[in-house]
Order: C-alpha cells, then structure tokens, then sequence
C-alpha cells in the first residue's frame, strides 16, 4: 500500500533525469552514434586499386576438373586459371589463345597445339606439354561433373615439350570451346594430390588466390599475379568477389562503395537506372519450358503438338518482359538466339493469340487440363504471370515450388512433365546432348526424335560450319513447330558497376562479368573528360 | 496467511457472488476491455482466413502486368504487387495460409508435448529425468536453430517449417503439463483418490486438466504468437512457405525484393504480422489476469504470508464504493496525559477503492503514546493496527490518506507535514520494526550496510564510522561476533538475529519512539522472549517510549503500560494494561482474554500463550474480522457479540470514558462481559 | 564464486552431451542417401563405395558418433560436403558478425528496456507506465526483421546514413563496425527491449512491495536511495534471468536480420547450408550456437550470484 504512493513520489525525484522517452532516447543514441562515425564517405576510388564483385554465388570448388561450369566456374576459376584456349568475349562458337598459342587439325580427328613457353604456374613449377597432358588425363579419370563435354578425347600426348597432340574419337567441332572452359584449365601437376586443391587453387592465371585473406562463403581475396605471362596493364587491379546472396543487398553495396560491380536481377536493374547508375547486360538464357513428356506419359494432352503449341501462343511475352523483367528480357519462341540454330521464320510463327490457342486445345480435343510445374525456390513472379495467361485459355498449371538441388534431379527424373531451366542461348551441340538427345540428362522420358538426332549427330560430328548451320537449322525449326521447349523470353543477365572506377566491364556468356577484362580507371578516363569523378 | 485463512477467503468470494469457476473468469474476462477488442479482432481474423477469398472483390491471383506497383486506390484498398495482384487480396490468403501454419503449428505443439509432459510428471522416474533432459538442451538450443535445424533434415516448406516450429515449441506445453502433474501427483499422495482405486486416467481428467486448463489457453495463445513470428521469419528467409503461396512472411520477402518499386508493399503485412500477435499476446494476458482475479483456481495457494497490512489494504482496494460506516460525530479527545510524546488524535484513514470511492479503514482512533511507556495496540489482523502506526509514519501509500484527525510527536504536527519532512523523521525520532525480520531486510546488502545506512542519513556520519557504529549496534542488541555478522547477509542470519539486527537499525538514531509491529509473531517461542526482553532493556537504557503492536495479549501483559484494544478499524476499549486485561469491559477484549488457553481474566496472565495463533485468528469469537467494505452498521462487532441486542444493530457505540477507561460498548454496564464467553 | 562457476561449467557436460548426440543424429535423420547429394546423380558405385568410407558410414553408429565426438572436441566439427572448408572455420569465420548484432542488440534493448521499465514500475499505473507498457506490448508483436526493414529504407537507402549492407570488422574501424551494424542492432533491440521493460517493470513493481522497501522508508532514506540501491539491484535478479533468455532470442533474430542488411553471418551460413542440406555446416552451427548460449547463461548466473548473495553462497 505504501509502495503505490511511493511510486508517484519517485516519479517526480527522477522525472528530470527520464525527461525523454524511450524514444527520443533512442534517437539520441542514434544521432551520436552518427556523429561520431561521421559521415559515409566514397572511398576514393584512385587510391583503392581493388576491384569488388558482388555475386549470388559462393565457390564450389577451386578445382576445375571437379568443377561445374557455369558462372562459378568463371566467377572463380578464370581469375587464376588459364586453359589451352580462352573463350571469345563476343563469340560464343570462337575462342581465342590462351596457353596454346596456336592449333591446327591434322586430320579431322587430331588436333596439335603449340604450348606458350616461360609459362610457370604459381607454385613455380614449370607449365608445358607434360604438364599439359597429365592435366587432360586427371581430368578425364576423375570424371567430374562436366568431363562429358571431353568425352571426344581418346588420347592425349606430348609430341614435344611445347607441342601437345589431342586424337578424338569423332570429329568434335566443340572441342576447343569446351578446352576453354573448366574442364579445360590447367592445374599445376604438384598440386593435383593436394587434398585441399579445391580451397587452395595453383593454376597459371592473372591473379593469385589469397586463402589467408579470404573467408570461403562469404569474400575471397585475389592479388595480382606479378608474373603473369600476358602483362595486364597498370590499370588491373586486385580482385575481391564478395558472396552476397541477395541481389537487393548486391545492389546496395554498389551504391554504398562496398562493392564495385554487382550482378544483379530485373527489379535492381531497374532501381540502378532510376538511380542512374551504369549497367552491363548480354541476353543469354532463354526462359520458358521444356517439355519432358512429349508422349503423354504424365500428362497426355501434352503428347498433342496442338496442346503444346497452344501453350506457346497463350502467353503475351510482351506484357512479362516489361512487367516481371522491367524490360530487361525480350520476347522469344525459340531456344537460340541469332546465330547458329536461330530459325528467323520462326520469329512470326507465335505471337500472343489466345484465341488461337483456345481455338488449338478445341481442335486438339481438350477442354481444360492441368498439369504441374517445378519451379526454383527463389520466387518465381515469370511462371506466376505464365500461370496466369495459361488460365486464361483454360490450362490450368501448378506451380511446385522445389529446392535448387531437388529442382535438377526433378528435371531428371518422371516427375514432372515439364521443367524450367532456363539453358543458355547459344551452342546448340550441347543443348541438344543436354535436353533433347534421346540419352540426355534432362530427357527422363527418353523421347526418341529419329530427325534431330540424325541432325544433330551429322553437325556434332562436322568441322563444316555450313552443314552444321544447314542441320541446326532445320533441327531447330522441327523443335519449334513441334514445341518440344515452349520458349517466351530471352533474359537479360545484368550487372551494375560504378563508372566511375571500372571500365571495360561486359559480360560473358555465363551470368557474370569477364572478370580479366575489367580495368580500373585513370583519372583522365572519367566519362565526361573532367578530372573530378 | 495460512492455507486455512485463504480457503475462508475463497468462500467468502463464494458466497459473495455464486457462480461458477468459468462464468467467474468468463465475467473478469470481458472486464478486460483490450482482451476482448483481440479476440474480437481473432474472430474476424478468423473469418476472413475461412471465409474471406469469397468475398473479395478481386481474385487474389488475378495478374494484371499493364497494373503492377499501383498504389493504395479506391479500386485496389492496399495497391497491387509486381504482378499486379491485389494486395489485399493477397493478404486475405496469407492470413488463410497464416492461421492454417499456426494453428498446424501449435496443434503438433500441444499434441506432442502435453502428453508426453502430462505422463512425465505424472509417472515420473526414469522417464521424466529423460524428458527433462531433453527438453532442457532443447531449451539450451538457439530459439530459431531448432526449427532450422529439422528443416535442414526435413527440407524447407511450409509444413515442415509448423512441424519444426510444433517440435520446437512443444517443450513449453511438455514443462507445463509436468508441472500441473506433479502437483496433482503430491496432492494425492494424502488424498484418498488413489487409494479408492480411482484409475490413472480419471485422474489425470478429474484432478489435472481442471487444475491446467486455464495456463494451457494462455501457453496456447503465446504459442500462437510465437509460431505466427517464426513462420513470418522463416518464411522471410525462405525456408518456410514457398512462393507463389502466400504468407505474411512470403509477401514481407516479396516488399524487400521490390521495396525500391514499392516500399508500401512492406507496410501490409508486417501491421498484419503486428496486429495478429498483438492479439494473441492481450489474449493471453487477459485470460491471465482473469484466472488470478476470477479467485486463482490454478494457482492461488502459492502465495504465502502477506502481512496482514497488506492484505487488508488488497481487501480495501479491491471493494468497490461501499457506504462507510463511521463512528462518533466528533473525535472524542483522548485521555489528557500531559507529556505525551506521541499523541493521535480523532484520526481517520481512507483509502480508495479500485474503482473510485474512498472507505475509511480506520476512524476516531485517539490514544497518546507517553515518554518512556510502553502502549500497547492490540486486535484481531484486519482491525486497522498496523495501518494506524504505519499513517504514524506517514507511510500509507498510494492509495491511502489520512482523511482526519492529528498525530502529534513532541507537540509537532505530523499530519500534513512534506514528504521530506518526515523522511528526517523517520528512523531518527521514530524507529520502527516489523513482523518479519528476514524479509524486512534487503537481501542483497549486508547487514552492517543496512545499518549504517541509517547512520549516515541521520546522523551525519561518514562511511567508516557508520560501519564501526553499526558494528556497536549489533553488538548491543546481542549479536555475537558483531564485526563478523555485520558483512554478513540476511540470509545467513536466523529469525531471532535478524530481528536483533532491525532493532539495532530502528534504535541506531536513538529515537524517541520505538514502533514495533507485531515483533515476535514470526518468531519461535523462546527467541520472542529474548527480543522482547531486550525491547524492555533497550528502553530502560534510552527512555524511548514504544508502540507495540499485536494481537498477542500475553505480550501485552508482558511489555505494556497501557493497551488500547481496536476492533474494525474502531478503539473499543482502552486503559491501564492491568485494568483492560484483568477487567475487561468491553466484549470484544473478553473474547479476545478467553482465547487464550490458560489465562482467564480472573488471574493476571504471567506469561505469553505458548502455542498460539500465527493468524491472530482466534478460537472462541466465532468467525472473521470482516473486510472494511463489509463492516457492519451498530456496533461493528455485533455479528460475532453474545451480547448483542437489536440496538447493537442500529446505534453506533460512542466512547465513553470512566475512571481512566474508554469504552465503546452500547451495552457497557449492563452486562457482564467476561461471563458470556464461558458459555 | 569460484566453486559456483566450476559448479555451472560442470553442470553444462551433461547438456552439451545431449545436445551433441541431438546433432550428430540429424545426419542419420536426412532421408535418402547423403552421399547422392555430395556426388550428384553421375557417379560410379565405386565412389559411392569410397566416399561411404571416407565418412565412415560403413561403422555403426555408437563408432561414429564416438568418432565425431572425439574430434568435435579437438575442435574439428568436420568438412562442409561439397568442399574442403572446415566446418569449424566457416561458423567461427561467420560468428563476429551475428555475435556483433547479438550483443549490440542487448545493449539497446538494455538502454531502452531497462530505464523504461523502471520508469513505469516506478508509476505503477501512471500515464508513463501505460504508454510505456502499451508501447512494449506493441513492441513484442513486432517481428524484428521487418523493423529492420522499415529503418533500412530511410536511412541506409534515402539519406544513406549508414551502409545499408556489408559488414566491417572491429578490428579495421571500430566507427565503420558500429555503422554497419548500427541499424541491425537498433532493429533487433527495439523488440528485445519490449520483452526487457516488461520484465524490468515486473521486477520493480514486486521488489517495491516487499517489506525491505518499507524497512527503507521507514528508515527515512531518500527516493532516490530507496530506488536505485535498495530497489533496482534486487529488482536486478529477475530481470538477469530475462537477459538470459533474451541472447537466445537475439542471437536467432540476428540470424534472420542478418539477410535484411546482406550482413554474411551464422544467418546466411546456415541458410545456404539448409538449402544444400549441407548438414556438417548445420551442425557446427548448432553446435557452436549452442556453446555461445551456454556460455552466456554461465555469465548469467555469475552475474546472477553477483547481485544475489544467497546464490553465491550456495
């Protein structure tokens, strides 16, 4: 009882040191806090000579021949690891010399390189045409993820000590593009028993992996390798690739000066053009759905070609670039961009008619279906809009959201009729042995195509380029008509930087930037001539 | 308070207003006015979660790409999304796929951790110390690990996320379930339930759900909020539900994908997050708060002695506006001894009520206090003793005041005087001591500290020679090795000591008045011998005049010069301690002299009760001093007077004074009233 | 102390042992086989084969969980299943950032808390006390990442104040450090600090009606006395425990709050673990949590004895 009164009275004692309120409080912590940190200044960029790419992805392995390919692969790999060849920045089907300074085919199935001499790799050990050799040879015995792009590859020898002779099985016009990549680099041979090569990279490249400053998972800190057999330049800068798993953070830390380049999704992109910042793109994925039970299986509307194409004539590709992709995609209905395998008639073959579609699923005899869709977890507002326009024609498609890890074996397994990898746009020997070869990975149904098969094992085969253009033509056409993969966008892949520190920034053929490309920027190199950026 | 005194108490509320347990709580509830806005608010929630995708006037997974990022319109209440859905009909299958997410997660809750808890406790052994082992490096565990930590086995989607989150969560119903169990399985182990054979289930229905019910809603509607947040959570970072299903935390993901887009997208479902755990946590604490005012059913035993003070103000606040019942239209003066150092007068104590009213708890209370005596205020608990020489000290708190009267010390005014005032009065000119020595003393100092504390406030010494002052102190009330007791800590004190050592506190400033409030009740018998014996030495050595509070006639007898008897917050009678005991005139004083066991008024009591009542309830005056808004018109002791007549009933007794006595009895002289309690 | 400290540490073997075996299990928990996970859907039945022994799953389980246990505490948690980063590396390596937000989250909701809910205990149903309270029920229900959100927009994003994501170490800035967690910390502190003014309210209101408070009243001592000596150290006892529970819960927001910021800690590591079923990476997760917890609920309690002498003689 007593205390109750009390408390009014302490009030009172205290009320003066408690004027504020919690909140007010807060903000005053806050504000001095501020204060004493001072404000956020832009590091000066000259003075900074290291160039910060902020990606999705952490590493998977630094060991190549273990390694995937694909962006982590270029992410991490190309800053130190050449292969005999390295791929065009421009051309996909082109590579340009690496570690072999030149090549030619003895015959259609031998191929001879001439080895770049003086080259060591960064433990010291001398790079040549035994060092070569064995690094071909690990790769194929270690069976890695992606030796099946080498499965041409009989046998491998030093014909000299700078000379190395390939012999194939068949004629393999992919071969030296696919040298150029994972598979393909050069680990030096001391390191090939080192148990941990995958953390501790020993290749021939440009920067040097720092283990010690690095933190796997989250940064990973590259010096400048001083030795380096093609002199970068003054302007190459060291190297830091920050893992951040949000493409808004990724973002941010571009504005904030963490981070110098970023690879970012649509809804960043168009935040960083509203912000006005520089962007880098390269259309190369295709988004859509490849049809995995062409024969009815699961899903026997689909066996229909009329159901297929009616997919692919409901959608308005349009309204989805624009809208989910902020632009940053373009309409498509077919798997290749310009180049080899692109169908130009195609282009006018579907355009966004649901009536027409309504009008192909009457004819084919379905009133209303459904079937299910794998998607990745990480939200998927394009199937979403795609789910949308399919109901408006009747179908009616599930979306089934799956992990990453399960979302590939799905497409590997009798699970779904469809699934939605987005392949990239270009190289269609590979498509074709990923996806529509009757053996492929991704063909769980293991539908025979008698046609495309023959074309694709003609062109696969050849070093001609104009019977590979004949062939893929027509093998990509038959696709088309028949909707083997419902095609609707092409996507953008998309990076952000900061002009104002980097230049050359462009990107490859996977998601990221051609890292060995980037320069740093001289002062006199500002774009609008001034001194003061 | 006893069990015993908490049982009367009870069926006093019983008796009060006869309804059941639940209509009880169901009353209290609904006085919880933001209690009842939540559940009101779950209902609707509730509601559109079944029912509410049919009354939207857009389908909520109508795709509108020429409309994304609108904002908040007449067309669309909350905007739309990047694929130009409404939001609000988003929210709508959220709060479906939310409270489904919840109620899955709190059912696997509930379902694996009550029985299991309700069988550990109940069985106890070898699986209890498993269970319990369990739960507890569950419990050790991260919060949001636990969940990760299955989904990492499971794989991330919505219904493993609620089976995580039920696993996770489950330890609380599992520890609640074992403790209701447990204490139902000690109960009965006196009980004859188990003897008669009852079997274990009717048990466990009969004697534990009853007992759990109203903690497990409160568990429940915590559990609610809990899985509500960590859903949001998880399902923010993607492990939870998966878009393009929808949930609070799926869309919170979506507002930070697109926040540069449309940073209002972030604004609907966090307030929807917000509000629906808002709810579930008032929720929980009205029903709370209704189970412990609706008389506790659960837990109410658990809630040992209160002093008797405190109880009779939580009685007093707890009433309503209840007419007051006074007594005397003007205070009688009190017996005129010239040099009284203490001198209260007519006074009168209100306190106010929970919801407005005042009552007076006590009224024209008049006695002095003379230099160097000792004076003794004696009654029943609940008869306003201890509030008397608490507003004495100007310490009736909040809710109290003193609505009349005055109380003089050494001629000054104390009534009235600032708080500051008497803060240089208290512990220098007026010492006081309570009933319960360990817990008067604060526990986390020592006991020297506590000591010289009042030294260096009052007077004027510096640290060290308060330190060695108090060392002096405690040896004078007789702690041996005082220098080692003062760096002791309460706790490592017994009883006796630690009232040895207030005493010192209470005389450290040698004051002129020794208010001591019931001072050996909660002592053994043998010790409150040796406490009062030191009391009576320690004021023939100062001359400071005490107060003596209690119930213990015995003490009285012992310590006192003169007795004032109270009875409901009234003096009934008062005089020279050898002229109240051995000739009581008022009833009361004689019911309260024939309850103790060997001392009838005839012989002057020679020594204290050995075995009395804690409670001060005593045996031969039926029934309770009742609480202040149920006191009685007439006289107030009436109901529980063998002599009570129908005029008791209507006139207030006033005091009427006689040879050096106060009585105030209507009856007075006419009866004898030491004879009708042998009867 | 002493005695009381070796007596916690001692007390902790039998939990953690528990813990460890929870852990270890989860790996036998996974459905399907673990090694089709780390070698994908390519490899021969002789790598199955090696890797099966590599991991020891050829052993029983007893001889396993023995293994693990032994080298667990050599501090050697083991390997992430897809590369060669030691486990233990990876949690310790991501472990500042989160224990950053942790303990800069408790220390705001302490500042905030604390005098809050002494400040309504004090005004026991006062206007102070109810604004106060109705202010930390709203902040309970309020999920911390989306706080976090809230503040990210305005001042990382509009008037960037603050990075709005990347973390700084201690040991490069300690002015860039508090910048890039500052607002992580406020987010996280803001619903911790609810939780603690309820508390820290409950505490002082029980504290200030028991007797020793009318002892100090009567003893004629000053409010100010009576509040901060005699009332908040022992309104300090109940209000430890809470703190205690409060790390727990702090260090699971931080997890989440972590991905608002982009900040790379325990969060992210164990998501992305979660997401591959990396399930070494989740267990020395758990595993290094759970020490971080205990060891704090051992500070607790030393904290406990401090202001508590009954504990301490015990």
């Amino acid at each position: 009882m007593s205390v109750a009164r009390f408390g009014q009275c302490g009030s009172r004692a205290v009320a003066g040191a408690w004027h504020a309120s919690p909140c007010t409080l807060v903000m005053l912590v806050c504000s001095a806090l501020l204060a004493a940190c001072g404000p956020v200044v832009d590091r000066d960029a000259l003075a900074d000579r290291t160039i910060r790419f902020a990606t999705y992805q952490p590493l998977i392995t630094f060991d190549p021949h273990l390694s995937p390919t694909g962006p982590t692969a270029s992410t991490y790999l190309s800053p130190v690891y050449d292969g005999l060849t390295a791929p065009h920045p421009d051309n996909p089907y082109d590579v340009l010399p690496a570690l072999a300074t030149e090549w030619r085919w003895l015959d259609d199935r031998t191929l001879e390189f001439r080895l770049r001499e003086g080259v060591r790799f960064v433990d010291g050990e001398p790079f040549n045409a035994d060092a070569a050799k064995r690094n071909l040879e690990r790769m194929l015995a270690l069976n890695g993820p992606r030796r099946n792009t080498m499965r041409s590859i009989r046998e491998v020898s030093a014909t000299g000590p700078y000379t190395l002779r390939i012999a194939l099985y068949d004629p393999d016009p992919t071969l030296l593009r696919n040298l150029s990549t994972a598979p393909g680099l050069m680990v030096s041979p001391a390191a090939f028993d080192h148990a941990a090569l995958d953390l501790n990279p020993v290749g021939t490249g440009p920067w040097i992996y720092d283990a010690a400053a690095s933190a796997p998972g989250d940064y990973y800190r590259f010096r400048v390798n001083p030795d380096y057999f093609d002199p970068p330049g003054e302007d190459f800068g060291e190297l830091e690739v920050i893992v951040l798993a949000d493409g808004r953070t990724r973002l941010f830390s571009v504005i904030s000066g963490q981070a110098d380049i970023a690879i970012i999704g649509p809804p960043e992109a168009d935040h960083a053009k509203r912000l006005g910042l520089e962007l880098a793109r390269r259309a190369n994925r295709w988004m859509g759905m490849t049809i995995l039970d062409r024969r009815g299986e699961l899903v026997p509307e689909l066996a229909d070609v009329r159901v297929r194409q009616a997919l692919a004539f409901a959608v308005d590709r349009q309204a989805i670039a624009d809208a989910v992709y902020f632009g940053y995609a373009s309409p498509a209905v077919q798997p290749m961009a310009p180049g080899l395998g692109y169908v130009p008639e195609l282009d006018d073959y579907y355009r966004y008619d649901p009536e027409r579609a309504r009008a192909l699923l009457r004819e084919a005899g379905v009133e209303g279906f459904s079937f299910e869709v794998p998607v990745g977890s990480a939200g998927s507002p394009d199937y979403e809009a795609i789910q949308h326009y399919l109901r408006q024609v009747g179908i009616d498609m599930r979306l089934v959201v799956m992990e990453s890890g399960a979302y590939t074996a799905a497409a590997m397994a009798r699970t779904f009729p469809v699934n939605t990898i987005g392949y990239p746009n270009y190289d269609p020997d590979s498509r074709h042995l990923a996806i529509w070869h009757t053996q492929s990975a991704f063909n769980p149904f293991r539908i025979e195509s008698a046609r495309i098969n023959e074309l694709a094992d003609e062109a696969r085969f050849s070093l001609d380029p104009e019977l590979r253009a004949r062939n893929y033509r027509e093998y990509f056409d038959i696709l088309g008509r028949e909707v083997y993969s419902v095609v609707y966008l092409h996507v953008d892949d998309l990076a952000v930087y900061d002009d104002r520190k980097l230049q050359g920034v462009r990107l490859g053929a996977y998601i990221d930037p051609a890292l060995r490309d980037i320069r740093l920027r001289r002062t006199t190199d500002c774009p609008d001539g001034s001194a003061a950026c | 308070m006893s069990r015993a005194a908490t049982g009367v108490a009870a069926e006093d509320t019983n008796a009060q207003a006869p309804l059941t347990g639940f209509a009880r709580t169901w009353r209290a509830f609904l006085q919880h006015r933001l209690a009842v806005i939540a559940a009101g608010y779950l209902l609707v929630l509730a509601c559109v979660a079944i029912f509410g995708q049919a009354l939207l006037v857009h389908d909520p997974l109508a795709v509108d790409l020429a409309r994304t990022f609108e904002a908040p319109s007449a067309e669309h209440w909350l905007g739309t999304d990047h694929l130009g859905r409404s939001t609000l009909g988003r929210l709508v299958v959220a709060t479906s796929v939310a409270m489904q997410a919840a109620c899955l997660g709190v059912g696997i809750a509930i379902v694996l951790g009550a029985p299991l808890g309700l069988l550990s406790g109940y069985f106890g052994g070898w699986w209890d110390r498993i269970g319990m082992r369990l739960v507890e490096a569950i419990v050790a565990l991260p919060a949001l690990l636990v969940p990760i930590a299955i989904l990492a086995i499971l794989g991330p989607s919505l219904t493993n996320a609620m089976i995580a989150l039920g696993i996770a969560n489950s330890t609380a119903f599992f520890r609640l379930m074992r403790g209701a169990a447990l204490e139902v399985r000690e109960e009965l182990y006196v009980d004859a339930a188990r003897v008669s054979g009852s079997g274990n289930v009717r048990i466990v229905f009969r004697h534990v759900l009853p007992n759990v019910t109203g903690p497990l809603i409160v568990q429940t509607t915590l559990a609610f909020s809990y899985v509500l947040l960590a859903e949001a959570g998880l399902s923010f970072i993607g492990l939870g539900v998966q878009p393009p299903e929808s949930s609070w935390g799926v869309m919170l993901a979506t507002a930070q994908r697109y926040v540069q887009q449309q940073p209002f997208l972030a604004v609907p479902p966090g307030l929807m997050i917000m509000f629906t755990v808002l709810a579930f946590n008032l929720l929980g604490d009205g029903v709370r708060d209704a189970l412990s005012r609706a008389g506790g059913v659960v837990r109410a035993a658990s809630n040992p002695g209160r002093v008797p003070g405190a109880g009779a103000t939580r009685a007093s606040a707890a009433a309503g506006s209840v007419a007051t019942a006074t007594v005397g239209e003007q205070p009688a003066s009190g017996p005129s001894v010239p040099q009284a150092l203490l001198s209260v007068t007519g006074l009168e104590i209100r306190f106010r009520g929970a919801r407005g009213g005042e009552l007076a708890v006590v009224s024209d209370v008049s006695f002095d206090v003379p230099a160097g005596r000792t004076i003794g205020l004696v009654g029943e608990s609940g008869c306003g003793k201890s509030v008397t020489a608490m507003s004495i000290l100007g310490l009736l708190g909040d809710s109290g005041r003193i609505a009349a009267g005055s109380i003089r010390l050494a001629g000054q005014e104390l009534v009235g005087l600032p708080e500051s005032a008497l803060n240089g009065i208290r512990g220098a000119s007026i010492g006081m001591i309570f009933q319960e020595p360990m817990t008067s003393l604060n526990p986390a100092y020592t006991v020297g500290n506590q000591i010289a504390e009042v030294l260096v406030r009052h007077a004027g010494l510096g640290r060290a020679a308060a330190a060695a002052r108090a060392v002096e102190l405690l040896d004078h009330v007789g702690i041996p090795g005082a220098r080692q007791r003062a760096a002791c800590y309460p706790h490592e004190f017994s009883g006796g000591m630690a009232q040895r050592a207030m005493i010192a506190m209470a005389i450290a400033c040698e004051p002129k008045l020794l208010i001591a409030d019931e001072p050996t009740t909660a002592l053994d018998v043998t010790i409150q011998e040796q406490v009062l014996d030191l009391l009576s030495g320690l004021q023939e050595q100062n001359g400071m005049s005490i107060l003596l509070i209690t119930h213990d006639l015995g003490v009285v007898a012992d310590m006192c010069d003169e007795a004032v008897v109270m009875y409901a917050g009234n003096v009934v009678e008062q005089g020279r301690v050898d002229d109240v005991l051995l000739d009581p005139r008022h009833p009361y004083t004689a019911g309260l002299l024939a309850s103790m066991p060997q001392n009838l008024p005839q012989n002057r009591p020679q020594s204290r009760p050995r075995h009395h009542d804690r409670s001060g309830r005593l045996t031969q005056i039926p029934g309770r001093v009742p609480p202040a808004w149920a006191w009685p018109a007439g006289c107030r002791f009436h109901p529980r007077c063998p002599y009570a007549t129908e005029v008791c009933r209507q006139a207030v007794p006033q005091m009427v004074a006689a040879d050096d006595r106060r009585i105030a009895c209507v009856r007075a002289g006419e009866i004898d009233p030491v004879a009708g309690w042998r009867a | 102390m002493l005695r009381l400290i070796v007596s916690r540490i001692v007390g902790l073997v039998p939990l953690l042992l528990i813990v460890s075996i929870l852990t270890f299990g989860m790996l036998h928990l996974v459905p399907g086989d673990v090694r089709e996970r780390i070698l994908g859907f390519e490899a021969t039945p002789e790598q199955y084969e090696a890797l099966g022994r590599q991991l020891g799953l050829d052993q029983p389980f007893l001889v396993q969980y023995g293994r693990w246990l032994g080298r667990a505490l050599q501090g050697d948690l083991g390997t992430s299943y897809f590369n060669s980063q030691k486990v233990t590396d990876a949690v310790l390596g991501a472990l500042p950032v989160t224990l950053s937000l942790t303990f800069g989250g408790m220390l705001v909701a302490l500042a905030i808390g604390v005098p809050a809910g002494v400040w309504a205990g004090l005004n026991r149903g006062g206007r102070v006390d109810r604004i106060a309270m109705f202010m930390a029920t709203v902040g309970q229900a309020l999920p911390n990442f989306w706080i976090a959100m809230l503040l990210l927009i305005p001042f990382a994003i509009w008037w960037q104040l603050v990075p709005a994501t990347g973390f700084t170490s201690p040991a490069e800035s300690i002015g860039d450090w508090l910048r890039s967690i500052l607002l992580a910390c406020i987010a996280l502190g803001t619903s911790a600090s609810a939780a603690l003014a309820r508390q820290t309210r409950g505490a002082m209101i029980d504290v200030l009606q028991r007797d020793f408070i009318r002892t100090a009243r009567a003893k004629g001592l000053s409010r100010t006395s009576i509040t901060y000596k005699h009332a908040l150290k022992n309104a300090a006892v109940p209000v430890i425990t809470t703190i205690g529970f409060q790390v727990n819960a702090l260090l699971s927001g931080a997890l989440i709050v972590e991905q608002v910021f982009g900040l790379r800690g325990v969060g992210s590591l164990v998501i992305e673990s979660v997401r591959t079923q990396n399930i070494p990476m989740v267990q020395g997760v758990v595993i290094l949590g759970t020490l971080v917890i205990v060891s704090v609920n051992v500070l607790v309690d030393i904290a406990y004895g401090w202001v508590n002498p009954r504990v301490r003689a015990s």
